[in-house]
């Protein structure tokens, strides 16, 4: 490597690390794996995301915010025990001195929990989604307080984790050092185009000449015609062939199927329960309704009802066939 | 010399941009984005919307005529000030221009438009009604919309001499709500402590009458909604023209940018998959990842939503209903975490004068919606069904000159858009 290149390099990089790696650390029982922060109560784990979407808009914190004011508190549950349980949510003024060190054994060293409470949300039970929402009239430290209490055998699960609210030292030091690597990274780009177009005085024209030819010459998107006309599925045994209750099969209808299944040699599958679900593989994303088997409504046929597709292009339902105790999946693809 | 050559090439780049940008709209449409295309044009669309077989006077005219009378009716709330079109205004085509909806309190939802609403199988932004009448009743009954209840309402229809005759003609003989101690006076909304237990205390066949006509006011509300179509827009005459085969030399309705605006609508973009079809909308729920409003929790919407709408006694299956054996949707619907955060996806035929969007009316322009969708930040709960898109900027400008190209003046008579000569007891 030419030795002007390595000098700016190794600045950039080793600048950028100091960048970003301000973002990670961890105390208490929240911590940061591999981007995702998570809070520990007891051995149940959930998300844990603050946001303070009036100043911060969509920017996420994991435990330190850098402003007061309106801040939101999001909990969502990694593990089912918490669903059933009552979460509440605590949140003190850190006046143990121990400022991010803070743990358990210091919050229960504490006399007078209520006096120095700033907010408190008293037990929720919520499957879906806990948050909550304080809005920091002052900034300071503060220690996050949350308990799940489990229905039945009373047992308490905590999770203690100290935070600063109204910081601002980190903003700015950001700022600065990503001042320094832009500016070093531009002008290392700039001496390189320079440099080039010195040598090749041709060049600037040439890739003028490509944008204003590949303007006029736009590339042709790839057809990809439909065909929704067929419902058919295969497994090791069985065959299925399927009616739609609306032709031409098209999206965001509900409708039914009637399915009919055969083994490969076309003998009828009586007495058999079908479980559908399905979605869009290249989508990332289900059905948007929950279709049911509803019937049998003559001898290996069956209906289906409740069939939705939101979207066009490709859709995969898989129906699993459960017939003497044994399931068999089968796929049906489904252009639209 | 090197400095003419850079000027030069410039220049060049520059003008053949404007160029391109500017006067040379897409002329090379492939197969699958001319079928793409047609199935977002407004023909796709039935004339009316699918029949309402819960709701036996959908298309019946004096009940239209009745929906008509009571939807600008201001006497229809607690005040006396607030009627339907207080939010849902005709001129702005059935919004009211607000961030969340202010009648007799602030609601803590955007005001939808109500032009082509009867088309979906859900209404409100959670899908938390499943008809078109049983969602009219909601609003009647909110403490922050009109603050009525509907002893209240039922009375007013049957001490009105206009609204009785009208109502009778439509839904047959209403009986007497003159013995107090039966239908007891009501004041203010429906869920008030007294009320409740002033209900309590009815029969259960007396509940039975009062639920019957505000089921009725509610399905005359629905008859005069749906005749809130779209009509068609500069984007549907471009489609026209394709069609019939004289829009192949030149496609006056829609500009150079507004073409390639389409193109990245269908395409890179990915808009259609959710604003398909003739209504630009799939009527479906999805996380978008938007912000809260302020001093506002993140709202959970079709989550929290599916229950209510299942346990509704106005819903298909309820005994208000006129036919409880067309309830797929309701049957079949979804629950569950991925619905966490979803809201209905909505359509994008009104959205000249139904600023502010989003569920709360969090973004002002379309150009804040746009790069919302290009970053697909985050959701604060829940997961961002939208992918961030990366558009140049453009690309995201021609994006919104389509997004324009789709308003859609609504396909209504102008007797339609403003109330009756007054009843004469007002």
């Amino acid at each position: 490597m030419k030795q002007f290149l390595i000098a700016p390099l190794t600045a950039l990089i080793s600048l950028s690390l100091l960048l970003f790696s301000s973002n990670i650390h961890s105390h208490g029982g929240v911590v940061l794996d591999e981007d995702i922060c998570l809070i520990k109560v007891g051995f149940f784990q959930a998300h844990f995301t603050v946001f303070q979407p009036q100043t911060k808009g969509h920017e996420q914190f994991c435990e330190d915010l850098p402003d007061i004011g309106e801040s939101i508190f999001v909990l969502e549950y990694l593990h089912d025990g918490l669903e059933k349980m009552y979460v509440d949510f605590r949140i003190i003024e850190n006046l143990t001195g121990n400022g991010p060190f803070t743990n358990k054994a210091d919050v229960e060293l504490i006399d007078d929990v209520d006096a120095i409470t700033v907010f408190y949300q008293p037990a929720l039970q919520n499957p879906d989604v806990f948050a909550v929402l304080h809005d920091f009239q002052e900034e300071g430290e503060f220690i996050g307080i949350i308990t799940a209490k489990h229905p039945e055998n009373a047992k308490i699960y905590t999770a203690v984790f100290p935070f600063e609210a109204g910081f601002t030292s980190n903003d700015l030091s950001d700022l600065a050092v990503l001042f320094v690597v832009l500016s070093i990274f531009f002008s290392w780009l700039g001496y390189l185009v320079f440099k080039r177009t010195r040598s090749e005085p041709i060049f600037t024209s040439l890739l003028a000449a490509f944008l204003v030819a590949s303007v006029f010459l736009p590339l042709k998107a790839t057809a990809q015609i439909a065909d929704s006309e067929t419902i058919t599925g295969k497994s090791k045994t069985y065959l299925l062939t399927g009616d739609p209750s609306i032709k031409p099969l098209t999206i965001n209808q509900i409708h039914s199927w009637t399915v009919k299944l055969t083994t490969h040699d076309n003998n009828l599958v009586e007495k058999a329960h079908l479980t559908i679900a399905g979605g869009m593989p290249l989508h990332d994303h289900g059905l948007a309704t929950q279709p049911r088997m509803v019937a049998e409504t003559g001898p290996g046929h069956y209906q289906i009802d409740g069939l939705k597709f939101h979207m066009r292009g490709y859709w995969e339902i898989t129906i699993t066939v459960e017939k003497d105790g044994i399931n068999e999946t089968l796929t049906v693809g489904l252009n639209l | 010399m090197l400095i003419n050559y850079l000027v030069a090439a410039a220049l060049l780049v520059v003008g053949s941009f404007i160029l391109w940008f500017k006067f040379i709209p897409v002329n090379d449409w492939s197969a699958d984005e001319i079928d793409q295309i047609d199935s977002l044009w407004i023909e796709r669309l039935s004339l009316s919307p699918p029949p309402d077989r819960t709701n036996l006077f959908a298309d019946n005219h004096e009940a239209q005529l009745l929906g008509l009378q009571l939807f600008f009716d201001k006497r229809l709330s607690a005040n006396g000030l607030i009627s339907c079109s207080s939010c849902h205004q005709p001129n702005l085509d059935f919004t009211d221009g607000q961030k969340t909806s202010i009648a007799i309190g602030t609601s803590s939802r955007n005001a939808p438009s109500l032009i082509g609403a009867s088309y979906s199988p859900w209404f409100y932004w959670d899908g938390r009604k499943d008809s078109q009448w049983s969602q009219a009743l909601s609003p009647l009954e909110d403490q922050a919309e009109h603050g009525g209840n509907r002893v209240f309402f039922a009375n007013l229809i049957a001490s009105n001499f206009d609204y009785r005759k009208q109502y009778e003609d439509v839904f047959g003989a209403l009986p007497d709500l003159g013995n107090k101690n039966r239908f007891p006076n009501m004041i203010g909304p429906f869920n008030t402590p007294e009320n409740k237990k002033l209900w309590a205390n009815m029969l259960a066949s007396d509940q039975e009458v009062i639920n019957t006509i505000f089921a009725n006011i509610g399905k005359a509300l629905a008859a005069y909604q749906r005749l809130l179509t779209p009509g068609p827009s500069r984007f549907d005459h471009f489609v026209s023209l394709r069609n019939s085969g004289t829009g192949e030399t030149a496609d006056p309705s829609l500009t150079a940018e507004e073409s390639r605006g389409l193109r990245l609508f269908i395409g890179k973009a990915g808009c259609t998959n959710c604003h398909n079809g003739p209504l630009f909308s799939n009527n479906s729920f999805h996380n978008t990842g938007l912000l809260s409003s302020p001093g506002k929790l993140p709202d959970l919407g079709r989550v929290a939503a599916v229950n209510k709408a299942k346990k509704d006694p106005f819903n298909c299956l309820g005994a208000f209903s006129n036919n409880n054996n067309y309830c797929m949707e309701l049957l079949f619907t979804k629950s569950g975490k991925e619905l966490v955060g979803a809201f209905r996806t909505p359509s994008l035929r009104n959205l000249k004068r139904s600023a502010p969007y989003g569920h709360a009316g969090q973004q002002q322009t379309l150009t804040e919606v746009i790069n919302h969708y290009d970053k697909a930040p985050d959701a604060m709960i829940g997961h961002n069904e939208a992918k961030p898109l990366e558009l140049w900027p453009w690309e995201r400008w021609q994006l919104e000159a389509f997004l324009e190209s789709l308003d859609s003046p609504p396909n209504i008579d102008s007797r339609w858009l403003a109330p009756l000569p007054k009843n004469k007891d007002e």
